[in-house]
């Protein structure tokens, strides 16, 4: 092993019982994917069983439980949503993968204590963009602690790929809820709270103008491509290869940034049912609120996209509001709802799209957003901002601990393509490396290796969907003129 | 938890038995699954045999209600013969040949081998000593890195660490690995 270089420890492959005692000591992965796992375990032992079984099992396609023990409550008046943590699951690609993991339709409630009728899908169907899944009705599920809220909420938790959001059959109700003599009944009620709840199902582009209060925002998302952009009054927000930029104060002339590299917006989202996202809990006046992840929707306009949050603070209480009629707003076809807020003071209208669950427009006494104009599943056009001439910069935390102050990154020069190059700055609290790190080459000719390439070669980094040509190319400061070779 | 404490609660509550199970060998089973399928696999295929392993544990606690000797034995073995048959079937898939003795089957061979496996298996426990005289984290950092192919970030979601902290200590770590190694006469 040189200087530098990686240590191989593939004489640890196959390894023999002894050393096998001792690998197990440390841990084999991180608590999310080991849940993950004991997931997949559940399902292949469930599959086993049932082969194993004489009996013929019936499948539907839909999970059909009893209800749990948990009573049905009125919901009560105070009933305040305590953020439990919005769970995403990272890459954890711990090598290449190109596989995707098949999205879970339906899991076994194990907490269910009275006589259960459940159908399961157990035959394996070829995926699709968007599989079927089916609507559950609404439900409230009062519990006595946020422990047991928790473990409620846990239990009902699936994964899913978001090349493969699975949707209801918006055909269908799209179709009942122009038809149907009662709009209120429990079914259209429940789909329109499913498509708040999961409105990122629903579409895959999304681009437009609204105004939330006195701000005035245009956004467009592409989930399919994580790709994002929104602008509003004085910031623009890109999302685009894995990174995340916010452009500050850019009319003045500044154009400074933030840059979050390798932003992790995850390529799947771990949820549970739409019943169990919000549970209440009676032992005090909280209830115990659960949100996905959105990959790539800025938070400002979030509140319109994916109204989630909507749904489960104006909506949750069915006896509280009503669909009004179906009408079209801003080009689309949506519902008009009505009702109280939970305070029973607050009253409210809302348009909700029937398609998507995009909250077109909500009114609210003190609270106004409007999507003036919007398309959907239309291409977007989303770009790397320009970054010649802007100055890159950091936060840290200031000196009183609650202040985030500016804070420059040493004064690196950047080229045409916007890229940082020099030397590894390393004030040993933290270590900034720049896109073109300062090398040797080969044939003793100055230059720059990539970042990727200089982590992998230089500092015996992996990096991950990154395969790097052999020997290094050595650039020039442009990143483009290669100057020398630098053999690994 | 002992193997009789196991079967009491598979009477009781099998479900809770599988769990206790699964979280007791998770790292056991994953580590030979893993050690197997690093070189031909995707981690989606280490997890699907981690899972295929514990069914098949699972499904062997139905049918028997009882096990004869020792539970991680029969986890061990299990975890072996599931991470063989994947990785025959993962270098299939790939279009990879795969030597009788590559494929982890046992191997009946000559003298030479044996010594060079006895050798193979002096050169393993050194090295993981070694690791592991490293200390906490770095030798946790060594292992994610360099064995489970984990980046930075991850490691440093792991062990509560920021990425530049991980980069740093595993580099640092690297540096004392290899002269460590060095006085045993042994280059990786």
């Amino acid at each position: 092993m040189k200087n530098n270089e990686k240590p191989d420890l593939s004489l640890l492959d196959n390894a023999d019982d002894e050393a096998l005692e001792m690998m197990a000591d440390y841990s084999a992965a991180g608590e999310r994917d080991k849940e993950r796992i004991y997931r997949i375990t559940e399902k292949m032992y469930k599959r086993k069983s049932n082969m194993n079984s004489s009996e013929e099992t019936t499948v539907s396609g839909v999970e059909r439980y009893s209800r749990p023990k948990w009573y049905k409550s009125a919901m009560t008046a105070a009933a305040v949503a305590v953020l439990v943590g919005a769970l995403s699951v990272g890459g954890a690609m711990m090598f290449n993968s190109t596989k995707k993991i098949v999205p879970q339709t339906e899991y076994e409630d194990t907490t269910v204590t009275e006589a259960v009728t459940e159908t399961t899908t157990e035959e394996y169907t070829e995926p699709t963009p968007h599989p079927l899944r089916e609507l559950q009705l609404h439900e409230v599920y009062t519990v006595g602690s946020l422990q047991e809220a928790e473990e409620l909420y846990t239990s009902r938790m699936a994964e899913y790929s978001y090349d493969e959001r699975p949707r209801v059959d918006v055909e269908h109700y799209v179709d009942m809820l122009k038809n149907a003599e009662d709009m209120n009944n429990l079914e259209l009620k429940s789909y329109i709270c499913h498509l708040m709840l999961n409105s990122i199902d629903y579409f895959d582009p999304v681009q437009g103008k609204m105004t939330y209060d006195d701000r005035a925002i245009e956004f467009k998302d592409d989930l399919l491509e994580r790709k994002a952009y929104q602008k509003q009054l004085e910031t623009e927000n890109y999302y685009c290869d894995g990174n995340y930029y916010q452009f500050m104060s850019r009319k003045d002339g500044i154009s400074q940034y933030l840059l979050e590299e390798n932003a992790d917006r995850g390529s799947f989202d771990c949820y549970s049912d739409d019943n169990y996202r919000r549970i209440i809990i009676d032992s005090n006046d909280h209830g115990c609120a659960s949100y996905r992840n959105s990959p790539v929707i800025f938070w400002s306009e979030e509140t319109a996209i994916f109204p989630q949050a909507i749904a489960m603070s104006f909506l949750w209480d069915f006896n509280l509001w009503h669909i009004d009629s179906i009408e079209e707003y801003s080009g689309r076809e949506c519902a008009l709802i009505s009702g109280v807020r939970e305070n029973g003071v607050n009253n409210f209208t809302m348009y909700i799209d029937i398609q998507t669950g995009i909250m077109m427009k909500l009114d609210e006494d003190n609270s106004h957003i409007n999507i003036e104009e919007i398309a959907v599943d239309m291409p977007c056009d989303i770009e790397l901002p320009d970054l010649s001439g802007c100055k890159r910069i950091k936060y840290l935390m200031g000196q009183n601990g609650s202040d985030e102050v500016p804070y420059d990154m040493p004064d690196y020069p950047s080229n045409k393509s916007g890229q940082l190059y020099g030397d590894i700055y390393d004030d040993g609290d933290f270590r900034f490396i720049p896109d073109l790190v300062a090398v040797t080459g080969d044939n003793g000719v100055s230059g720059y290796l990539m970042k990727n390439d200089w982590l992998i070669a230089v500092a015996g980094e992996e990096v991950l969907y990154y395969e790097p040509a052999y020997p290094m190319p050595v650039f020039d400061s442009d990143g483009m003129t290669q100057v020398d070779v630098y053999s690994y | 938890m002992t193997d009789s404490q196991l079967m009491d609660m598979l009477e009781r509550s099998p479900q809770s038995a599988h769990r206790a199970v699964f979280d007791e060998y998770f790292n056991y089973v994953y580590t030979i699954v893993f050690s197997r399928l690093r070189s031909v696999g995707s981690s989606e295929d280490v997890d699907e045999c981690v899972g295929d392993v514990f069914s098949d544990v699972f499904i062997y606690f139905d049918k028997k209600h009882h096990f004869d000797g020792e539970l991680h034995g029969l986890i061990g073995n299990i975890a072996k013969k599931r991470s063989i048959d994947a990785y025959r079937r993962l270098s299939l898939r790939s279009g990879r040949t795969v030597p009788l003795e590559e494929s982890g089957a046992q191997k009946m061979s000559d003298g030479s081998n044996i010594a060079e496996d006895a050798e193979k298996a002096d050169m393993r426990k050194i090295l993981l000593v070694k690791i592991k005289e490293l200390g906490e984290p770095d030798s946790t950092i060594i292992m994610q890195k360099y064995f489970y192919c984990r980046s930075s970030k991850e490691i440093a979601k792991m062990l509560k660490m920021t990425a530049e902290a991980v980069r740093m200590r595993s580099s640092r770590a690297v540096k004392r690995l290899k002269n460590m190694l060095e006085k045993e006469d042994i280059t990786l």
